[in-house]
């Protein structure tokens, strides 16, 4: 072979993201006919692009059931190209993809499609999040009133919340069902906790006043404070927040680990 | 070379260790010699991963094979680092890699790419076999893999490289028979002088997969290593055929990848290998 291995590694990688022959990539090999060579040269071309094509489906399936087959397959081979995995565990392949759908030309008329799968890629971190031990309810029950007032709540590593214009959680929920698809008002704003406290996912359609209670837990504000500053917010709203129920909730799903 | 790990893998055949199965495993035990998995699956803090390999681990007997160092190219300590962490969690009997590549200026193409057998090939993939076992503490195995594509020179059969390798590197061989048998077929080589050619006593494992064959448009057939499908015919027999030449046994694998079946299909093409070597013993 007359250039360095690593010059072919570059050629060859090259030819596999983008298609590009090269002089120096073909010489490298042995001389086959242009029909054998191209033929030989797309198998591994077709396994980088369908093996990285079958991990993004694994993690976005319902993206991947919304726009179809085909579609997603244009979807991720533009995506493939333009940013290929950076490591080589490949549970962690996809983070940019949202943002990629975002600037997708093509996807402009899908416009609730990042948001679904920035849904998706939530669920996929969930799974694979640090584990922790959810704080039972006697933890709770046993605080005096001014104890828990005081108390800032740690949320478990698999705790997340999306806010989207879009009804992802309800996309997400109908993905393989195209009756309640056809129905579905993709344009109602809908907001999702995300939670991994066992082995399975959980994921919960949140009200708009629940969603603004919990980011401000989430941001260390203390009960009381995050207490006061929601009531407010829904008397802007219009609705109504029960401090006693948001928290139960938070405490069956299995949210919180800790009080500090 | 220091081994953390005293036990080593069962002369039995082991099956790929896949999620669909991990619940039906814990729950019912099967009798399985042993679980191999893809090391780069458990890659993260937590997770259904963690939970059930824990599980299962202590139940069985455990092989980490990597299909992301990228041995051909250049090491990513932050993988090595990843890949340690497992092995001081695990304590696998066996950890493996491949003789290819998939890294290249920091992409990752998710493939296990072909390399020129040329001596200077030989020289970084031995550093990097030298680096990641000194990093790891403990003695490698390394894989032959598929290849579908031959290079204007090699200056060493496929064997030959990788006789050398355990030579210069204390490295063992992780004989993947149907990789050998695929890569014949696409590249023109005799397989049973293969089996003749490979180190037998460096071989401390063997894969056994199956595989799909397409025919390319000026009729030229060519294997694909999709590991979707039971072993084949031709492998078996190449299989047994090493067997009666290296006169023992070893941890034997079925690896199946796509269109996993049921844990029974996979139970019975492990009994059948079972038996092949019980066959192949007795004939000589």
């Amino acid at each position: 072979m007359s250039i360095k291995t690593s010059e072919f590694q570059s050629h060859f990688a090259r030819f596999l993201l983008n298609g590009e022959h090269s002089y120096a990539l073909e010489s490298s090999l042995k001389a086959y006919s242009r029909e054998e060579l191209e033929a030989r040269l797309s198998v591994y071309r077709n396994n980088v692009f369908h093996s990285l094509t079958d991990v993004l489906k694994d993690t976005f399936p319902a993206v991947a059931s919304v726009v179809g087959e085909a579609f997603f397959e244009a979807l991720c081979v533009a995506y493939i190209k333009t940013s290929p995995p950076r490591e080589a565990a490949m549970i962690h392949y996809g983070d940019t993809f949202p943002g990629f759908i975002a600037s997708f030309k093509h996807a402009r008329e899908l416009p609730y499609l990042a948001d679904l799968a920035k849904l998706e890629w939530m669920i996929h971190s969930a799974y694979y999040q640090a584990e922790a031990t959810p704080l039972p309810l006697e933890h709770f029950s046993a605080l005096s009133n001014t104890d828990l007032a005081a108390a800032r709540l740690i949320f478990h590593p698999s705790f997340a919340l999306i806010s989207s214009p879009y009804a992802i959680f309800s996309i997400h929920e109908f993905q393989d069902d195209d009756q309640q698809k056809a129905t579905l008002n993709y344009n109602s704003p809908e907001n999702v906790m995300v939670i991994r406290p066992q082995a399975e996912v959980n994921h919960y359609q949140i009200s708009q006043t629940l969603i603004h209670f919990f980011e401000l837990l989430l941001n260390k504000a203390d009960l009381e404070k995050a207490i006061d500053k929601t009531l407010d917010f829904a008397q802007t709203q219009e609705t109504e927040f029960q401090p006693s129920e948001a928290i139960a909730f938070l405490i069956n799903s299995q949210s919180v680990i800790s009080l500090s | 070379m220091t081994n953390m790990c005293s036990s080593t893998l069962p002369n039995t055949c082991g099956i790929s260790l896949k999620a669909q199965h991990y619940q039906q495993i814990i729950e019912t035990l099967p009798n399985i010699g042993w679980f191999e998995v893809h090391p780069e699956n458990y890659m993260c803090e937590g997770g259904p991963p963690h939970r059930y390999l824990s599980k299962i681990r202590e139940h069985y007997p455990l092989s980490l094979h990597g299909v992301g160092m990228s041995l051909g190219s250049e090491l990513d300590e932050q993988h090595l680092a990843a890949l340690k962490k497992l092995a001081d969690r695990y304590q696998p009997e066996q950890i493996s890699e491949h003789i290819a590549w998939s890294q290249q200026g920091g992409n990752y193409l998710n493939d296990l790419l072909p390399l020129p057998y040329s001596d200077e090939s030989l020289t970084f993939i031995s550093e990097n076999i030298d680096n990641a076992q000194a990093y790891l503490q403990r003695k490698l195995l390394v894989e032959n893999p598929s290849t579908y594509i031959a290079f204007s020179e090699d200056h060493y059969s496929e064997p030959d490289f990788i006789n050398t390798l355990c030579k210069k590197t204390g490295c063992g061989i992780l004989l993947d028979i149907n990789n050998v048998f695929v890569s014949a077929s696409n590249n023109g080589f005799d397989p049973y002088q293969y089996l003749d050619e490979i180190s037998s006593e460096q071989v401390a494992e063997i894969h056994l997969a199956g595989h799909s064959l397409v025919t390319l448009a000026n009729n030229t057939s060519l294997r694909i290593d999709d590991h979707g499908s039971a072993v084949k015919n031709e492998v078996w027999q190449l299989f047994q055929y090493f067997i009666t030449r290296a006169k023992k046994a070893f941890p034997s694998l079925i690896e199946w990848d796509t269109d996993i079946p049921e844990l029974s299909v996979l139970q019975q093409e492990a009994e059948k290998a079972n038996t092949a070597v019980t066959k192949a013993l007795h004939e000589h």
